[in-house]
């Protein structure tokens, strides 16, 4: 018994892992097949940011093209990034005849993130769609993380100590703060904390972080809110 | 169906076995058929506690490997006919244990009993994720200290999200707090967390307090579970848990100071 479950864990000097990563892409939204119109744009950017783009990997997004299955033009458009220095390594929102076109040039196909655009939602419709924030109502134990991406993160009880809670935007807690949380995970130096009772083991706005031995006294258990000014980060009591 | 009901806690020493050990037979006292199984496989206490380690053949991981069958690796307790033990191996690790195989075992169990407790070893490795993960109900046992407030509070995170009612999406596991070792003097003198600090952290439902009491240490060396001793404020307190366990509704005993008169100090009390 303990041979097979030796086997199913990694063992430490393993010659192979299979991991999971996660990496930044540009993505080339493609909405016209105008290939022209496509060179001078690329063109422009790459002679912005060369080193940028040099061996850069690029993803094209095909979901702007809903209307038209097959793409004549998609090889020329790859060979054209090809030879602007990037690596095209796969297509997303394709349809099944461009997933064929694009296994015939060895590109990946890629989940979609996104839906694609709905045809009514022009420009013109009005306000964008508020980001809706993350809302947790039961307690964050101790050893579990909590991270809302690209969005506010609101917590209506407490986070425990040994818990893990992160934002991309703002952390609120409506109970007492004794885990750690981290607001602007993604450098958002407006984002704050608020706690209705401070008592963190760490708090951290866009990388700016203090751990509980340096809270000054007066903020212990209180309802604060901390913010970054320029690169301190200022306690404030509610 | 069987009810199954886990005793954990994440940290060691805190009176899992001793709950376990209470409780099983609390609810055997009440007419119950309860069968207690010892998850601890490699460090077994739980025969100990209960008095019946010289009566044993097969244990629990015998029943899992197909080397014995369940009815003969079942201890029949001494002093209640209703009370039943699966003992753990000492000879072996946790890694013996499966979730098929304890899943087939408690199927089995859940055919003939109406309560299977299992007692869970400390940590969140195997042995204590097995032990929970096909729990009805959890009590997790805390003592009020910092270290263990933390330990019990990761235990619940993982309750809610690694057992099979949280992968089966299924009604949560229901939990209850059971706070032991309280001495209501220590905590007066601030040398240990009060009941409403641990129940500020941990906010969950108090299902009891066991009082610091020299009775289970009596207890244990003697193999009798606490609750039989019912002189004893431990063994109270446990007779109180197992009746809210079962719905009463009982104010909690034993939180405050015990004022000694003029012949309880002259004789001791």
């Amino acid at each position: 018994m303990s041979e097979v479950t030796a086997r199913q864990t990694t063992s430490p000097d393993a010659a192979f892992d299979l991991k999971a990563g996660q990496f930044l892409m540009p993505t080339l939204v493609i909405r016209d097949t105008d290939v022209a119109e496509l060179e001078r744009f690329l063109a422009e950017q790459v002679s912005r940011l060369p080193a940028f783009f040099d061996q850069a990997p690029i993803a094209i997004d095909l979901s702007g093209l809903q209307d038209r299955h097959e793409l004549e033009s998609f090889p020329m458009i790859v060979g054209m990034l090809r030879g602007h220095g990037m690596v095209p390594v796969g297509v997303r929102g394709a349809s099944a005849e461009q997933k064929a076109q694009a296994q015939a040039l060895e590109l990946a196909v890629m989940p979609n993130v996104r839906k694609p655009p709905k045809p009514a939602a022009s420009p013109a419709a009005g306000a964008p769609e508020p980001v809706r924030p993350m809302i947790v109502d039961a307690p964050v134990r101790s050893g579990q993380r909590v991270y809302a991406r690209d969005a506010d993160l609101i917590l209506l009880a407490g986070v425990g100590s040994g818990a893990e809670v992160m934002a991309d935007g703002h952390v609120h807690v409506y109970g007492t703060l004794r885990g750690r949380a981290m607001a602007g995970v993604s450098g958002d130096i407006a984002a704050c904390i608020f706690c209705r009772g401070l008592e963190a083991e760490l708090v951290s706005v866009a990388g700016r972080y203090r751990v509980s031995e340096n809270l000054e006294d007066e903020h212990v258990g209180k309802a604060v809110q901390v913010s970054l000014s320029g690169d301190r980060l200022v306690f404030r009591t509610l | 169906m069987a009810r199954i009901i886990v005793i954990t806690s994440g940290k060691g020493g805190v009176g899992k076995t001793t709950t376990s050990a209470a409780f099983a037979m609390g609810l055997a006292e009440r007419g119950f058929k309860t069968v207690v199984i010892d998850f601890d496989v490699g460090l077994r206490n739980l025969d100990l506690i209960m008095g019946c380690e010289r009566r044993f053949v097969y244990d629990f991981v015998n029943v899992i490997q197909g080397e014995a069958n369940v009815g003969q690796a079942l201890i029949k307790d001494k002093r209640n006919p209703n009370l039943f033990i699966l003992p753990a191996s000492q000879t072996r690790d946790k890694d013996a244990l499966t979730v098929e195989g304890v899943g087939q075992v408690l199927e089995k169990l859940a055919e003939e009993f109406e309560f299977i407790v299992c007692d869970s070893p400390a940590g969140i490795e195997r042995g204590a994720t097995l032990a929970m993960y096909f729990a009805d109900d959890a009590i997790v046992v805390t003592n009020p200290e910092v270290s263990s407030v933390r330990d019990s509070d990761r235990m619940i995170g993982i309750l809610s999200s690694k057992s099979r009612r949280a992968e089966r999406n299924e009604e949560a596991i229901r939990e209850y707090l059971l706070v032991s070792r309280y001495s209501p003097e220590r905590v007066e003198r601030g040398e240990m967390l009060s009941l409403d600090d641990v129940q500020d952290i941990l906010s969950l439902d108090l299902i009891g307090v066991i009082p610091e009491s020299q009775a289970i240490l009596n207890a244990s060396n003697a193999g009798i579970p606490v609750i039989l001793d019912r002189d004893s404020s431990a063994g109270q307190a446990y007779g109180d848990v197992v009746a809210r366990y079962l719905g009463e509704d009982l104010p909690h005993r034993f939180l405050t100071v015990e004022k000694k008169g003029l012949f309880g100090r002259l004789f001791g009390g």
